[in-house]
């Protein structure tokens, strides 16, 4: 008869957690036998990366996020973090491949691998914020490449690559509590209810799983072996830590300092006054580009008549000549500027356009020198105010003053970068990749600067930009690929519901060799008995 | 700077590479290495209802 629980709600509580969460089971000295293989182990060390991502990470978070790029010490907590990071992907991945071919999901233990493969897709998105939140060259590429995609499902207003204080706050706060709470429900359910049996020999006796039997109940039979958690856990904290470590201490962590308007302007004044053009005339990438940042459909894109990305509407306005040329030269105080500015406001639209594009034609003749007043030196030819205004605006840039127009909205904090982020996305970023061999065939999303490993768990994802055919080699491609990963991502959190795929595991075999000792004894002891002993084979 | 491998529609860095590899070289010496064994203990209670059936059908629901 079960005990009637309690009015008294602590008490309530106190035994429904000592009913549901037995001392045995949560911190267990004994094991079954088949679980004597190193593929087992991974979970634990997935554990303990993570705890040293947390701990490094909560140092980095104390100092800010500008304390790694000035400082040696905060420098190596970014590199134990980085490479906390690596080996967290790399033996959550192995756990996973482990746990698949085992058919870890059998046996009422589906919710189990929901869990962690949830832990594994928050894992990418926690670990994608922390690569936008470097606050480097690497953070610039990778928000810029990754734009479009976010852009094509409709949710780039919402969740905007190119706001930094966004994605800092997703990585630091939203995300990792979120990863928390998944992985803490995941270890519960794995000790609540023990690991899977292996798949059953013909013919041998075994007690039948069903559903809401104690591990008690479901281990009956089977050989158990002594086995200590907590020294498993240490253990697997203790080596993590070394190896963390000794790549942190050999290899460090790539920092490749960001591109600014300043940078830009000094180094390649035609490329930034030719870029400035374009915004100003309307034909730049980002001012074709549609939704979220105006209404055109240049880079608009769709699945068949389906545009979320038209549907979701312009969430970031912006108009590129006002942002990027008129409005900073407003601020400038030269009379000649301001004069400037209101004869090419006050020219017809076939006026200016035919200013713009012999200048245009003359920026693309010009070798990049200055004229003593620090202005580009281009040939005679009909150009308007248009030389006034770039040399204004050149000169702002050169100055760093343009950076600090592209954040301000009139309050003092800024950490939204998408304005300049945009301008720079035009020639000057691509430019840079190209240098720090970056590209390859997916833009660079996986690829780290230098010769660092980048975000390689991503590479279902890139994979699909280099298949030369269908959608994913079209002005579709960024939405066609989203959609696919989409399906492909909820086929692995829900591939213990699935009929047929569920059961590939068995077909694929690996099992055998993963507890080939367990059958070992299961043969031995069913011939001992005088059964009729066969390997296991898939059920019909 | 990475350098690239390139096979076939397959473009990836070495480094990128390399992390994938040696997980699966990991992957696979996990699953061929022996763990050294423990005393065994065998379960004390009998086995008190046996069954031959596979239990993948009697999968718990979400």
């Amino acid at each position: 008869m079960t005990p009637k629980m309690s009015t008294n709600w602590t008490l309530a509580v106190r035994q429904r957690l000592a009913k549901n969460f037995p001392p045995d089971q949560v911190l267990p000295d004994k094991q079954p036998s088949f679980v004597r293989s190193a593929v087992y182990l991974f979970g634990a060390l997935t554990i303990a990366s993570f705890a040293l991502i947390i701990v490094t990470g909560t140092v980095l978070a104390i100092f800010g996020p500008q304390w790694w790029h000035t400082d040696a010490i905060g420098h190596f907590f970014n590199s134990l973090h980085l490479w906390s990071v690596e080996a967290f992907f790399f033996c959550m991945v192995i756990h996973l491949w482990g746990m698949f071919y085992l058919g870890a999901w059998r046996d009422g233990r589906g919710r189990t691998w929901v869990m962690g493969a949830l832990a594994f897709v928050v894992s990418i998105g926690t670990a994608f914020t922390g690569y936008l939140s470097q606050s480097n060259f690497d953070s610039q590429w990778i928000a810029v490449s990754a734009k479009d995609a976010i852009n094509a499902v409709g949710v780039g207003a919402f969740f905007n690559v190119l706001n930094f204080g966004q994605m800092y706050g997703f990585h630091i706060l939203v995300l990792p509590v979120i990863l928390i709470a998944v992985v803490v429900l995941h270890i519960v359910l794995v000790r609540l209810r023990g690991v899977v049996r292996p798949y059953p020999v013909k013919g041998e006796a075994r007690v039948p799983y069903t559903a809401g039997m104690t591990q008690e109940q479901y281990y009956r039979g089977v050989r158990m072996i002594p086995y200590d958690l907590l020294r498993e856990v240490v253990l697997s904290g203790a080596v993590v830590l070394v190896v963390v470590l000794l790549f942190a201490g050999i290899f460090s962590s790539p920092d490749d300092k960001p591109l600014t308007m300043q940078s830009v302007a000094q180094s390649d004044p035609v490329g930034f006054v030719t870029v400035s053009l374009s915004e100003l005339a309307g034909n730049s990438v980002i001012a074709q580009y549609g939704p979220p940042y105006n209404n055109t459909t240049g880079s608009s894109q769709s699945f068949g008549p389906f545009s979320p990305q038209q549907l979701a509407g312009v969430g970031i306005p912006i108009d590129t000549a006002a942002v990027y040329v008129t409005d900073p030269l407003k601020t400038v105080q030269n009379p000649a500027v301001a004069t400037a500015l209101r004869t090419f406001t006050a020219a017809s639209a076939a006026q200016q356009m035919t200013w713009e594009n012999n200048y245009a034609t003359a920026l693309g003749k010009a070798d990049g020198s200055l004229d003593a007043a620090g202005h580009l030196k281009v040939a005679d030819g009909d150009y308007g105010p248009l030389p006034v205004m770039f040399g204004a605006l050149l000169d702002i840039a050169r100055s760093g003053a343009l950076d600090g127009l592209l954040l301000t909205d009139g309050r003092f904090y800024q950490t939204d970068y998408t304005k300049p982020l945009l301008f720079l996305s035009e020639e000057a970023l691509p430019n840079r990749a190209e240098q720090l061999n970056l590209l390859g065939s997916q833009w660079g999303m996986m690829n780290e600067t230098g010769a660092y490993p980048g975000q390689a768990w991503l590479w279902l994802y890139t994979f699909w930009y280099q298949v030369p055919f269908g959608p994913f080699n079209g002005p579709n491609a960024d939405i066609a690929v989203l959609v696919l990963m989409g399906i492909l991502t909820l086929v692995l959190v829900f591939l213990p519901y699935i009929p047929g795929l569920r059961r590939l595991p068995e077909f694929l075999g690996v099992y055998r060799l993963i507890w080939r000792e367990h059958y070992r004894e299961v043969r031995a002891t069913m011939a001992a008995d005088g059964e009729h002993v066969e390997t296991p084979s898939p059920s019909p | 700077m990475a350098q690239y491998v390139h096979f076939g529609i397959f473009l990836i860095t070495v480094p990128n590479l390399i992390v994938i590899g040696l997980m699966l070289l990991v992957f696979a010496l996990a699953v061929a290495l022996p763990l050294p064994q423990g005393h065994p203990e065998r379960h004390p209670e009998p086995i008190d209802q046996v069954s031959n059936q596979h239990s993948e059908d009697q999968e718990g629901g979400l």
